[in-house]
């Protein structure tokens, strides 16, 4: 297997000019009412001591993604650097990766579904997606997990100096997030799930129902299809004994 | 198979309408919903055509009993009743089901309108049918704003009502073929011989209406 890649947000950086935001929309010739990256904004404390929080809401890239274990067209899928890839043209838009998301990213808009594509074509070319070459306050790195992560735990270390509660976030949840964000809070004032999960009932849903059902269905086909010859012989038999 | 017979009606115009509009939407349903299931089928759903057409003939299915309703009040209640209703006879004929599912009819206990199987068939039918449109309405107006457990449970609900309305149907075809039944449906009217072998308690019934005044009001010729 490749390497994990993901991005790294550093939520203390961002100025808020959501540069990004417009790059992504060029970049996936999105009109101006749709976009893949929204934001959340938080202000904590009274003044004159206000802090403002600030995170994207924007595809966190699960390891273990609902969205691609519930997609029923095939749509989302996992790329071999565990980013998770959405294609548009194969999406009906049902709107199942909107539900099952523990995060509420994608949207299910215009019979079909809006969330981070990751952009494919570039990251396949060794480039970097365009919000994270497009950032001005160097508040986005895209790269290897691993790297990312130590770079993360430096720099948490220096934010706690002022902020105690400074942290990374994503390193377990959800089997781990292709999108690090460190947070200068708890996750909870940033309006993150401190424990996201998927339902347990989506693999039983997935994995034990469905078959289940094929297979009932299939039994009865088999079972009515068997006997339907011998059925109608005797049926008839009894009809020219009268 | 039965020949020169006399012809009872056994299923009037409005019921033989809700049957053919409930079969045809329930087909059409089944397959624009498999193309969420099946990953073959996953190209036809692009684009969403296949979920407008799926709330589309939902909105016909859901009309069915609407219009059973209205064009025949008696008889959506009296297969209301008669569905959850099983006499000795009925409890006898279930016992006996393999035989009847064997194609052999003699020596099972006698039947009103409707045998136990049919009996068991739309009851079954009305509590799917319940549980598969409200799950249905559930997961079309509250698309985007459900729980992850609340969406969950209405997709499991709408699936499991879905496999047991299949499995119902492949039932419900196989004893028709079995049975020549088919015609009934269509024309409304069925040969005596086969109500007097099948539905004996049904056509005693009717042949009682006539002595009282006279005729058969329900029967032509063949």
């Amino acid at each position: 297997m490749t390497k994990q890649f993901g991005f790294l947000m550093d939520t203390s950086l961002c100025v808020e000019c959501q540069a990004c935001r417009v790059a992504c929309q060029m970049q996936n010739q999105l009109p101006h009412n749709r976009t893949l990256i929204r934001f959340r904004f938080q202000e904590t404390g009274s003044y004159p001591a206000v802090t403002n929080h600030i995170t994207r809401i924007t595809c966190m890239h699960c390891q273990l993604a609902p969205c691609v274990k519930i997609c029923p067209t095939g749509a989302l899928v996992k790329g071999e650097n565990t980013l998770t890839y959405l294609a548009p043209e194969r999406c009906s838009g049902c709107g199942y990766c909107a539900q099952i998301c523990p995060f509420k990213v994608p949207q299910a808009l215009d019979n079909r579904s809006y969330k981070c594509m990751a952009c494919r074509e570039l990251v396949e070319e060794g480039k970097e997606p365009v919000c994270v070459s497009t950032c001005i306050a160097n508040a986005l790195k895209f790269g290897e997990r691993a790297e990312l992560l130590k770079s993360a735990e430096k720099r948490v270390a220096a934010l706690q100096k002022t902020f105690p509660n400074a942290q990374i976030y994503g390193r377990e949840q959800m089997g781990g997030l292709g999108m690090l964000l460190i947070l200068r809070d708890d996750p909870a004032v940033y309006g993150l799930p401190v424990a996201p999960r998927a339902a347990g009932e989506l693999a039983f849903w997935k994995d034990s129902l469905q078959p289940t059902g094929f297979k009932l269905v299939g039994a009865a086909l088999l079972a009515t299809g068997a006997s339907y010859a011998i059925a109608s012989r005797n049926h008839r038999r009894e009809l020219s004994e009268e | 198979m039965y020949k020169g017979e006399r012809m009872v009606l056994r299923f009037s115009r409005g019921q033989r309408v809700a049957h053919w509009a409930l079969a045809v939407s329930f087909f059409v349903l089944l397959f624009s919903g498999l193309t969420l299931m099946i990953p073959s089928l996953a190209p036809l759903a692009k684009g969403g055509v296949a979920r407008m057409i799926h709330r589309v003939f939902a909105v016909v299915f859901m009309l069915v009993p609407v219009y059973y309703a209205l064009a025949d009040r008696k008889g959506l209640q009296a297969l209301i009743t008669e569905s959850f209703r099983y006499d000795r006879d009925d409890l006898l004929w279930l016992l006996r089901m393999p035989r009847y599912f064997f194609g052999r009819v003699k020596g099972m206990p006698p039947q009103g309108r409707l045998n136990a199987g049919e009996k068991i068939h739309h009851a079954l039918i009305i509590l799917t049918f319940i549980t598969i449109s409200l799950t249905g309405l559930v997961l079309w107006f509250g698309k985007g704003n459900l729980s992850q457990n609340e969406f969950l449970g209405m997709v499991m609900l709408h699936d499991i009502a879905m496999y047991i309305m299949v499995i119902l149907t492949i039932g419900h075809l196989y004893f028709t073929f079995v049975y020549g039944a088919l015609q009934g449906m269509v024309t409304g009217y069925v040969n005596e011989k086969y109500a007097a072998l099948e539905h004996a308690k049904w056509l005693a019934s009717i042949k009682a209406e006539k002595t009282a005044d006279g005729k058969l009001p329900q029967s032509k010729s063949a």
